[in-house]
């Protein structure tokens, strides 16, 4: 055998012993990797079967946290709608409270203005008293002083009455003694009636009274008025005093009976065909 | 006979063997042992524990070389 051949030999076999126990050592490490990928392949298998359930409970949990979400933003959408709902009524609110402090200081002001006005009244009110009370006690004293005056008036007023009827008593008979004497020295023909001796006419300030009532005498034909006037507006018996109506002249009126404040008188009518009536004015004298 | 290693009598002395088929046949499979052994090497290397291709991996506790 050569040489070459024999080292062949040795190599073959050392390749061959070296081979052997490479190949053990990898098959039996393929075959605990199989069995370990198998193990693998397994527990991958039911990680995925968990990660599947896991997925469908996540499904799931993120529809009801989607619906959640959903929920909670319309509750949002709403809390947000009165929000704004809010904030519109409380700004409205600031305005009102605004414009309510304005009139609040508008009316304020007025009232201290109307309390200076009142004050100021008061003031003019106090002078006003004390300006009436003094008027009240003047015209206290002053009427005082009138009803003394009035008293003293009618004292005096009836005073010259009677001192008046005395003139008039003393001057009839004053005309009856001139009578006498004329009838003593002439005879009793010439003697006239005593209506016409004694019918005067007042010259004194013009008197204007007005006929209220009219009455005639059934005996003797007479018409007989009266008049709201008499004695306290210088009235006297046997005055003649003159009817009229507007501008018409009516007739005479002689005083026959005289009151404080009316009087009656005859109307003579002058022969006219005219009619006296209630409300035609008699004045003392023509203007 | 001498294609029968048999030396006869009067002949010629005997010679060194030369290489012959054999020893080519040895060489081919010394080759193929050879890359065979480089190739399980190589690939044993790969799965081996700490990458060695000599060493065996424990049950349930793989180790792989990065």
């Amino acid at each position: 055998m050569h040489i070459l051949s024999k080292i062949f030999v040795v190599f073959a076999a050392v390749l061959s012993i070296l081979l052997a126990g490479l190949t053990m050592a990898f098959a039996v490490n393929a075959d605990r990797i199989k069995a370990d990928y198998a193990n693998e392949q397994v527990r991958r298998q039911s990680a995925v079967d968990s990660a599947a359930s896991e997925q469908s409970a996540y499904s799931a949990e993120r529809g009801r946290l989607n619906q959640q979400i959903s929920d909670l933003a319309t509750a949002v959408a709403a809390k947000d709608a009165d929000i704004r709902e809010l904030q519109t009524s409380n700004a409205r609110e600031i305005a009102g409270r605004r414009e309510a402090m304005a009139q609040r200081d508008e009316i304020s002001n007025k009232t201290k203005v109307l309390e200076e006005t009142a004050r100021t009244q008061s003031k003019l009110i106090d002078g006003y008293r004390t300006e009436v009370t003094a008027l009240r006690d003047n015209e206290i004293q002053f009427r005082r002083r009138e009803l003394e005056l009035e008293d003293r008036i009618n004292d005096l007023e009836s005073r010259r009455e009677v001192l008046e009827q005395t003139l008039r008593s003393l001057q009839e008979q004053l005309t009856e003694v001139k009578n006498s004497l004329a009838a003593a020295q002439g005879g009793v023909g010439a003697s006239s009636s005593s209506d016409s001796a004694t019918t005067f006419v007042d010259t004194g300030p013009l008197i204007t009274a007005r006929i209220e009532s009219i009455q005639k005498d059934p005996s003797s034909g007479a018409i007989y008025a009266k008049i709201n006037a008499g004695s306290n507006d210088r009235i006297r018996d046997n005055m003649q005093m003159y009817i009229g109506r507007g501008t018409e002249f009516i007739g005479h009126i002689i005083i026959t009976q005289t009151d404080l404040n009316h009087a009656i008188g005859r109307v003579d009518l002058l022969g006219r065909k005219v009619e006296v009536m209630n409300g035609d004015t008699v004045i003392s004298r023509l203007r | 006979m001498n294609q029968f290693g048999m030396q006869m009598p009067g002949g010629k002395s005997r010679r060194g063997a030369n290489p012959d088929v054999f020893t080519a046949l040895l060489f081919l499979s010394c080759a193929a042992l050879l890359a065979a052994c480089v190739m399980v090497f190589m690939q044993g290397s790969k799965i081996g524990p700490d990458g060695s291709a000599f060493k065996i991996q424990e049950a349930g506790r793989i180790s792989l070389p990065k």
